[in-house]
């Protein structure tokens, strides 16, 4: 249907720059405004490497153990913090819209879902890099481990990582949306529900059988195993990368489905306009 | 009229929430260029049909017509010549007022955003207010950046909800007088939900009146005045709302 007023948006397949660096920078005003948020953002990671660093410290004292403790400990738990931060990052960058009562203006905006995707996912990455660059540095400079050391396959552990904990926290979000604020715990308890299947410190064979059914069907899993083997051996698995990068995609399709159905659902229910009142 | 003429078409527009019908049937025609008042009691479906024609809401049937094109299909394109202003959708309170209009002129894609919001600025008296976060505006002022925020795009139709609530007189007078200069400027449609008949009678060529989730009235203020055989809207709205 054509119209004299109403133009169609060329290029629409892909999400709108403007609106994705919109989406964004409405999140980096709130947080450069706001020093308790900018604390907060970095205070779990460096709190949680100084546990695990002293812990790990401790053992090797205790046991004599090597390095390999220290670095699948550190390893771990940073690589972790990138999964867990993303997600968590997902879940704020809609509790805050809910918390000031701003879906309405923004889903009344020309954004489309593919834009909201796309700011939330370029904002937790941005947010979540703040979030442990501090503590990578506290890994450094306490236990004088680098997570430079797993070299140029780092950038892929990141990368797979934080492809996962979007494909998480679009769930998370998917179930606010589904399910209003009452499930806002439940967002907070998910961020952290799949991390010890993915078994980040310790190999997956120790785990139950039938956890380890769920630990193999998680792309975090396969990341952490590389990263343990490559501790231990000096080599990384390519084939759990891949197997890491075929479940992401996966996930993200369904993600993208769950997520397109509880948008229309909140639309049927009203839930898009009464959620934070 | 041909299908240009028209702001606004809805055609057999109901939706439920589980077993209560909110709005049913509801076909309307908003002409392009006019202000229509929207007016009700409370869970008439004002609210209701507000939100599905900024499409926030989904219709359980029927169909929209926003200048012409369906809205559920195409409402990204719809919502970049419309916007909105409601005192009860906030604007983020920890953001500035600036910051807010930078926000929102990206995402309804503003040309020249900052030329535009000195503009805007200077049209609505906010400039001492810009860089102050929205949660320290009194209710005048929050109304004054929220018309701010729905007249960044120059929408070519203006939805409001209680455009002048909690404002003073005098202040309501000066946004009424801003409102309908607009629309002449920029040859917009206005349509709003009042509970203010004063205003309705001032700035209205079009009222429409609902109750339980059906229009039982619509013309022009005289047309009503001249039907129901009262000299107010105020006296008409009482009439319908009370038989």
């Amino acid at each position: 249907m054509t119209s004299p007023v109403i133009e169609s948006e060329a290029g629409s397949f892909f999400p709108s720059w403007n609106r994705v660096c919109g989406l964004a920078l409405r999140h980096v005003y709130l947080y450069m405004g706001s020093w308790p948020r900018l604390v907060e953002m970095m205070y779990w990671p460096i709190l949680n490497i100084a546990m695990f660093g002293f812990i790990s410290l401790a053992i090797v004292k205790r046991f004599g153990q090597v390095d390999v403790v220290t670095d699948t400990y550190l390893g771990g738990l940073l690589l972790g913090e990138i999964l867990t931060r993303v997600q968590i990052a997902m879940l704020i960058f809609f509790m805050e819209e809910i918390w000031s009562r701003n879906l309405g203006h923004l889903f009344a905006s020309p954004l489309r879902l593919r834009d909201y995707i796309g700011g939330v996912f370029a904002f937790s990455a941005f947010r979540c890099f703040i979030s442990v660059a501090p503590a990578f540095a506290v890994a450094y400079f306490l236990f004088d481990f680098s997570i430079l050391k797993f070299g140029w396959i780092l950038p892929v552990y990141l990368a797979l990582l934080c492809f996962n904990g979007w494909c998480f926290g679009t769930f998370i979000v998917s179930l606010l949306l589904r399910f209003g604020l009452a499930a806002e715990w439940l967002g907070w308890m998910c961020s952290w529900l799949l991390m010890p299947f993915m078994a980040p410190y310790y190999p997956v064979s120790i785990l139950p059988q039938s956890f380890q059914y769920v630990s193999w069907a998680l792309p975090g899993t396969y990341v952490f195993e590389s990263m343990k083997s490559q501790v231990e051996t000096g080599r990384f698995r390519a084939d759990y990368l891949g197997l890491a990068l075929v479940l992401n995609l996966a996930y993200f399709v369904v993600a993208m489905v769950v997520f397109k159905r509880s948008f229309n659902s909140a639309k049927r229910t009203g839930r898009l306009l009464q959620m934070g009142e | 009229m041909s299908a240009d003429d028209w702001a606004i078409r809805t055609t057999d527009l109901r939706k439920l929430f589980d077993n209560t019908v909110a709005v049913k049937g509801l076909s309307l025609s908003v002409a392009r260029g006019s202000v229509t008042a929207l007016l009700g009691g409370n869970g008439a479906g004002k609210s209701t049909t507000m939100g599905m024609l900024l499409g926030l809401l989904e219709p359980t049937s029927g169909h929209i017509e926003i200048f012409g094109c369906d809205l559920l299909a195409r409402r990204s394109d719809v919502a970049r010549v419309v916007n909105f202003s409601s005192p009860y959708v906030d604007l983020p309170n920890r953001l500035t007022v600036r910051q807010n209009l930078a926000v929102y002129g990206m995402l309804y894609g503003v040309p020249d955003l900052t030329g535009r919001i000195a503009e805007l600025a200077a049209r609505l008296q906010i400039g001492d207010l810009l860089d102050r976060r929205h949660g320290t505006l009194s209710a005048g002022q929050r109304t004054r950046a929220s018309l701010a925020k729905s007249l960044l795009n120059k929408p070519k139709l203006l939805l409001l909800d209680e455009p002048t609530a909690s404002l003073d007189p005098d202040t309501a007078d000066w946004v009424r007088t801003l409102l309908m200069t607009y629309k002449t400027e920029e040859n917009a449609t206005i349509f709003m939900a009042s509970h203010n008949m004063f205003e309705v009678e001032r700035m209205c060529d079009d009222v429409i009146v609902m109750k339980r989730g059906s229009v039982v009235a619509h013309g022009t203020p005289q047309d009503l005045l001249d039907r129901f055989e009262r000299d107010n809207l105020e006296e008409v709205f009482l009439d319908i709302a009370r038989n």
